[in-house]
């Protein structure tokens, strides 16, 4: 069995072979996604091409000059919400980018410059109506215009400069003598405060680190362009400016920086570009236009877009790797799927075929069995395979091994008999002449004819033993079986063996009750004649040969124990074939050729027992061991 | 008168062997080598006794045909069987021929000479008108005429062979006395082994019992040999 195991093992190694296939299709598939992201890439970045190509020969899509200007432009938020509410408060502001003023934001300085003086940060939002302004002013001290006085810049405010919708240039500041609601005063070329603008409001609202001041301005007072400054007054005695910080120059047209809102026509491009995730900065990095773009997702393609030889932003493209992400997913579980079926399909069918073939070569191995004995002998004969394929072919080659194999079994068996028979005609002439010249020799030389004699008569007992074996065995298919009592038998034996052998002791032993055996008594006494012979060749003192019969699980057991010799070690078993003696040659007193045990075998197999041979436990002797069941019907003797 | 006696035997050295022996014995002796020269021979006149070997040349039943050719032209001729083959089937199929006599070669000379005399008393008894048989053996049902070799069991006639005879014979000379197989076989002027011996008296009871199916006079004493059961 175990070498059946590795036979099997044999053949579940092709289907090992089958793990090819995850291997290979994983290496596909990663390929092909390569070969996809590639692609893809690629189609992306055609796409900015195109959008690139449709920018510059038209940059009217872009719907703001900024980018022709040097200067920063202030981006305006596209506000969420239809209006915003006037209090000061953040809260309707924080999800808008502030533009931060500080050192680099400084417009004029009257004092050295300390950030804990003045810093703010601004947001600028938009609605279709106002244009909203938030700022977030850090400063130490907050001097609030007095009521008496005249001037409205000698305390701190905030300055706006803008063209309105006819060009025209505009000056406004802002001022309070008290957190609140706040308007908006029109300031001369020369600087004077002149008439309060209404339309410009405000809330002032003092807070811990300062103010915050949230403004509306209309949008029909303001076109593309608006300049900031945040003026900072921090004495109360004086009264005078410490710095400005802001967008630019406020007293001139100069100093305005371009509002940058979001493109409409850009968008609508990206709409009949069918364009996604996909968004055009401007120098500054603010988007105009974006339909879709998270701006977190890589990889980005990146595409710079000039007009007149100036950049006039850039353009952002996500890829899209969703389709790409969701091949992948599928095609391995796909593979997965195939590659589990084809190892358990290629499993089942190794294991099925190997099991298909070693059942047949098992099937073989039991056809086998039993064909032929211990001893080469052919039971019986191998049953002829009728397929075509090699193991059919091996089987039939073993039927002809085991028909070859019997037919020189059956040549060895006949030889000592057709010997026998072809001997005894010329030892018949020898005999017969010799009888003839013992009456006509002088008596002087008589004693030459009768050793002749004695020798012929030694031959002719070889040749009866010879022809025994085969006789026994005709006789063995004969109908002559009966049931008989297996201890008279032995008892008559018993009491003949005295007789036989005047110069050795015998003891017997019955240590059972009646034991009926099926079978032929003359050939158990026979056998039983031929075993006693044998030990007492074998006796070499003066201890008795001990017959002895007990019965042991419905067999009869017949021990019969001589002193003498021990058995070669590994002779046992072969003593019982014909031809095989361990006789020594001082013992040889009469022509002896192995073949009693022989004899005692075949009787005791035909009994459906069996004969074994062993040494003493002392090894000083031998006991031969007849095992015999009772009263067994074999099918050979039914 | 002299008796003719044919030996048909394929050996020559042992056919003179017989030859000699017999002539010496005061018998004419014709000899033959093979089956064809036998028939063509007894065609023209029988013999007094046949011996015929079994295997002759390449016929190797060739002792069978003849057997059973010249017991078709003569129902009294004695015929004996002298063969190598000691098999059982050999034995039971040379007697189931016609022979009077089945021995083999092993047997000595004088043993054959001593049947082929017992066969010859036997043909000049039985030519002569009946007679109260003054030697004869009476052991229960069984009858044995020691001039006629003849034996009956109940008044019916038992066709033995005469080493069977010889054997019931031995047996029933000591009534319950146990006869070795040694000494059976020297009182039926035979030499062969045990197992010839234990075929022969399987032979002897089958005849009686075919007779009567409740004969079991000859008891079988396991390891010693046999003897005839006193009624």
């Amino acid at each position: 069995m175990t070498g059946s195991v590795s036979v099997r093992l044999l053949f579940l190694l092709p289907a090992l072979l089958l793990g090819l296939i995850p291997i290979t299709g994983y290496l596909n598939i990663q390929s092909a996604v390569q070969t996809l992201t590639v692609e893809n890439l690629a189609n992306h970045k055609q796409k900015t091409m195109i959008l690139k190509g449709f920018i510059e020969t038209e940059p009217a899509f872009l719907e703001n000059p900024a980018f022709l200007s040097n200067k920063p432009s202030l981006y305006v938020n596209q506000a969420m919400t239809t209006g915003v509410t006037l209090d000061g408060r953040m809260e309707e502001w924080q999800s808008i980018q502030p533009i931060s003023f500080g050192l680099d934001q400084l417009v004029q300085i009257n004092q050295p410059y300390e950030p804990n003086n003045l810093s703010a940060e601004m947001r600028i939002q938009q609605t279709n109506e106002h244009t909203y302004l938030f700022f977030n002013v850090h400063d130490d001290v907050v001097v609030y215009r007095e009521i008496s006085n005249i001037s409205i810049h000698r305390n701190d405010h905030i300055r706006l400069s803008l063209l309105d919708l006819n060009g025209n240039f505009q000056r406004y500041t802002i001022a309070t003598e008290q957190p609140g609601q706040v308007f908006a005063r029109v300031v001369s070329t020369g600087g004077r405060a002149l008439r309060p603008e209404p339309r410009i409001e405000g809330f002032w609202r003092a807070v811990d680190h300062g103010y915050n001041l949230e403004i509306a301005i209309p949008n029909d007072l303001l076109d593309n362009r608006l300049a900031i400054n945040i003026a900072d007054v921090d004495d109360f005695n004086s009264r005078d400016i410490r710095y400005l910080l802001g967008t630019g120059y406020t007293d001139a047209p100069e100093g305005l920086s371009y509002l940058t809102r979001g493109s409409q026509s850009l968008s609508k491009l990206f709409r009949q570009l069918q364009l996604d995730r996909v968004a055009f900065m401007d120098r500054a990095g603010n988007s105009l236009a974006s339909r879709n773009f998270s701006g977190q997702h890589s990889p980005q393609i990146e595409q710079a877009v000039f007009v007149k030889d100036q950049l006039a932003g850039i353009i952002k493209l996500e890829v899209d790797q969703a389709t790409i992400t969701e091949y992948r997913r599928s095609a391995f579980q796909q593979l997965a799927y195939i590659s589990v079926a084809a190892l358990l399909i290629g499993f089942l069918l190794c294991y099925w075929l190997s099991s298909k073939f070693l059942n047949r070569l098992r099937h073989l191995g039991q056809e086998l069995e039993g064909v032929v004995d211990d001893q080469g002998r052919v039971l019986k004969a191998m049953p002829e395979s009728t397929g075509s394929d090699e193991i059919s072919d091996l089987s039939r080659r073993f039927t002809s091994i085991t028909h070859r194999l019997q037919q020189y079994n059956e040549y060895l068996e006949n030889l000592s008999r057709r010997l026998a028979h072809e001997l005894r005609t010329p030892v018949s002439v020898v005999r017969s002449s010799l009888e003839q010249l013992e009456s006509r020799v002088p008596p002087e030389d008589i004693r030459f004819v009768e050793r002749a004699k004695n020798g012929v008569a030694r031959l002719t007992n070889i040749l009866n033993s010879m022809s025994e074996a085969a006789r026994l065995e005709e006789s063995l298919d004969k109908d002559e079986v009966s049931v008989f009592e297996l201890t008279n038998v032995l008892r008559g034996c018993y009491e003949g063996y005295d007789n036989a052998f005047p110069h050795q002791s015998f003891e017997l032993s019955i240590e059972t009750g009646d034991l009926q055996i099926t079978g032929i008594a003359d050939l158990l006494a026979q056998m039983l004649d031929k075993l006693v012979d044998n030990a007492v060749q074998f006796s070499t003192d003066q201890q008795p040969v001990i017959l002895r019969l007990t019965c042991e699980a419905e067999t009869a057991v017949l021990r019969i124990t001589n002193s003498g010799p021990p058995l070669p070690d590994k002779m046992t078993d072969q003593l019982f074939d014909a031809m095989i003696s361990v006789r020594d040659d001082e013992q040889r007193e009469d022509s002896h050729l192995g073949l009693g045990l022989h004899v005692a075998r075949l009787i005791a197999d035909f009994h459906g027992g069996e004969i074994l041979l062993a040494n003493r436990e002392d090894r000083e002797g031998v006991v031969v061991s007849v095992r015999l069941p009772l009263l067994r019907l074999t099918s050979k003797l039914v | 008168m002299s008796y003719r006696i044919a030996i048909v035997e394929d050996d020559a050295d042992l056919r003179d062997n017989y030859a000699d022996v017999f002539r010496d014995q005061g018998y004419e002796i014709d000899t033959y080598g093979d089956r064809p020269s036998a028939v063509a021979a007894f065609t023209a006149a029988l013999p007094d006794l046949a011996v015929i070997d079994i295997g002759l040349g390449k016929e190797a039943e060739g002792g069978f045909a003849l057997c059973q050719w010249l017991r078709e032209r003569s129902k009294s001729v004695p015929i004996i069987f002298l063969s190598a083959r000691d098999s059982d089937l050999d034995i039971v199929s040379g007697l189931r021929m016609g022979a009077d006599d089945y021995v083999t070669k092993d047997m000595s000379l004088p043993h054959i000479l001593a049947r082929i005399a017992a066969l010859f008393r036997r043909i000049e008894v039985l030519s002569q008108p009946t007679i109260t048989p003054d030697n004869e053996i009476i052991c229960g049902q069984l009858r044995l005429d020691e001039q006629r070799f003849t034996a009956s069991w109940a008044d019916k006639k038992v066709d033995l062979t005469l080493t069977e005879f010889w054997m019931v014979h031995a047996l029933t000379l000591n009534p319950g006395h146990v006869k070795k197989r040694q000494q059976l076989m020297q009182d039926a002027h035979i030499y062969v082994d045990d197992a010839t011996i234990t075929s022969h008296v399987k032979r002897i009871r089958k005849k009686f019992m075919a007779l009567d199916a409740g004969f079991d006079c000859i008891d079988t004493v396991y390891g010693m040999g046999y003897r005839w059961k006193a009624p």
